[in-house]
């Protein structure tokens, strides 16, 4: 290229061809590599045993009851495959008949459900305020400054909720750490079932159900976020152990079922677990196959987001 | 001593010649990417670390300067039409990452940066080009 000048014998300029190849090559397969990171993502998350306060533990949430462990991730994509593996610690006793319940919704509605509410005056319900470009969910004296256009809609709110700054004095409002896509929904929103008149309220880490009374409350409805009944768990896969390794297990699971399912939050639920299992660690990779339908889906995710961030109506 | 490296002075052309072809295709797909990042914040920094890039890019530049002096080359200014062509090319993907990146400012700060900017991309032709 800007070499051309240097001259080397045959020999070597031979070489010099050979070698040129090789990097383009390279450089080639690089790019098509890195391409398909882009096109196909991937997500990994994993939880130590060993060391539970190590903060490279990705997954969230890890609780072992007497015979069953709970856990979630939280995903920023939708994907096609999920693979669960678990390891066993050299002492343990071997798994038996086990398998794995995904579910999926937001993570604040995943909270235990507390006691009904029946009074509108004992809450507050959070509203979406615009100052300038920021969006902030604002309501119980504090305001939350969401980071960017993907958490605000990975978090089910609705543009057209958005109201001005100058309805509402933000300034006399404490100001709370960004919110991100990994956040929970913060006290004050209310969650619909979707197709039922059903709404519940999320305060102090627990989600309580609205009375008929408490749903008079100016505005509840429309705030509110819709979400799916999270009562049963809707996908399962057997966990199988390595041929190879015969303490490590693993499962696969196609998430159709709960793909269009709003929000991010995976809930998994091992169950049977039983004294003698010692899990040393669990990983869980969230994957899109390579077929077409997934090429076009991330082409059209790309653009969708190139869309939301310079402000271009997005058509369905 | 010498180094053994460059006692061949094939070899160490050799070199030259293949690690300046590498400079050149990290330095397009830096750009590529760095605009790419620019439009769409995270679809390549998710994958790729841009600071371990650079110092790829640093080292092979660096590595591209030593071979350079070993071997006593030097450019002559004949070779002017080839730094035009590098000059579009950089200035097409500094005057896109400018557009992207201004989109949200206000329009006084608009004509200050976009003025500054001008008086680089100007200092940048008579040094790469017009003085040669």
């Amino acid at each position: 290229m800007l070499t051309k000048d240097i001259q080397l014998n045959t020999l070597w300029q031979k070489k010099y061809h050979n070698a040129q190849l090789i990097i383009f090559v390279f450089f080639f397969l690089a790019l098509s590599y890195f391409l398909y990171k882009i096109l196909f993502p991937s997500e990994f998350y994993t939880y130590s045993f060993r060391n539970p306060s190590d903060k490279s533990n990705s997954i969230i949430n890890v609780n072992s009851f007497n015979d069953s462990i709970v856990f979630d991730t939280i995903a920023r994509e939708n994907f096609s495959v999920i693979n669960v593996r678990m390891s066993l610690e050299k002492d343990s006793s071997p798994l038996s008949d086990n398998s794995i319940k995904v579910d999926k919704s937001y993570l604040a509605f995943f909270y235990p459900q507390g006691e009904n509410i029946s009074n509108p005056d004992d809450f507050e319900i959070n509203s979406l305020v615009a100052q300038g470009d920021s969006v902030y969910i604002v309501g119980n004296e504090k305001k939350y400054p969401i980071d960017n256009p993907t958490t605000f809609i990975s978090h089910g709110f609705k543009w057209e909720n958005i109201k001005s700054d100058s309805d509402i004095d933000l300034n006399s409002l404490e100001k709370e750490n960004l919110f991100n896509i990994n956040d929970p929904h913060p006290d004050g929103t209310i969650f619909k079932i979707k197709g039922e008149e059903r709404y519940f309220l999320i305060k102090n880490n627990q989600k309580h159900e609205l009375s008929r009374d408490a749903l008079k409350k100016p505005n509840l409805k429309k705030e509110s976020v819709a979400v799916e009944k999270n009562t049963e768990l809707k996908e399962k896969c057997e966990l199988s152990k390595n041929i190879f390794l015969s303490r490590k297990y693993s499962c696969k699971i196609k998430p159709e079922n709960i793909a269009d399912i709003a929000g991010g939050n995976y809930r998994f639920n091992v169950p049977n677990i039983s004294k003698g299992n010692h899990i040393k660690s669990i990983n869980v990779e969230f994957k899109r196959d390579i077929t077409f339908e997934n090429f076009r889906l991330s082409l059209k995710e790309i653009r969708d987001k190139v869309f939301l961030r310079y402000g271009i109506p997005i058509k369905s | 001593m010498k180094n053994p490296l460059i006692k061949n002075k094939q070899f160490s052309l050799f070199l030259y010649k293949i690690s300046t072809d590498i400079l050149i295709l990290l330095l397009t797909f830096f750009c590529l990417a760095f605009l790419a990042d620019s439009i769409l914040p995270g679809i390549i920094s998710d994958h790729i670390s841009f600071l371990k890039f650079f110092f790829i890019i640093t080292a092979t530049t660096l590595l591209v300067t030593y071979l350079g002096m070993k071997n006593e080359i030097t450019y002559s200014p004949a070779k002017s039409k080839r730094k035009k062509v590098l000059f579009a090319f950089l200035s097409i993907f500094f005057v896109l990452s400018l557009l992207v990146s201004l989109r949200k400012f206000f329009p006084i700060e608009i004509t200050v940066i976009g003025i500054t900017s001008i008086a680089i991309v100007f200092y940048f032709y008579k040094t790469l080009i017009h003085e040669t």
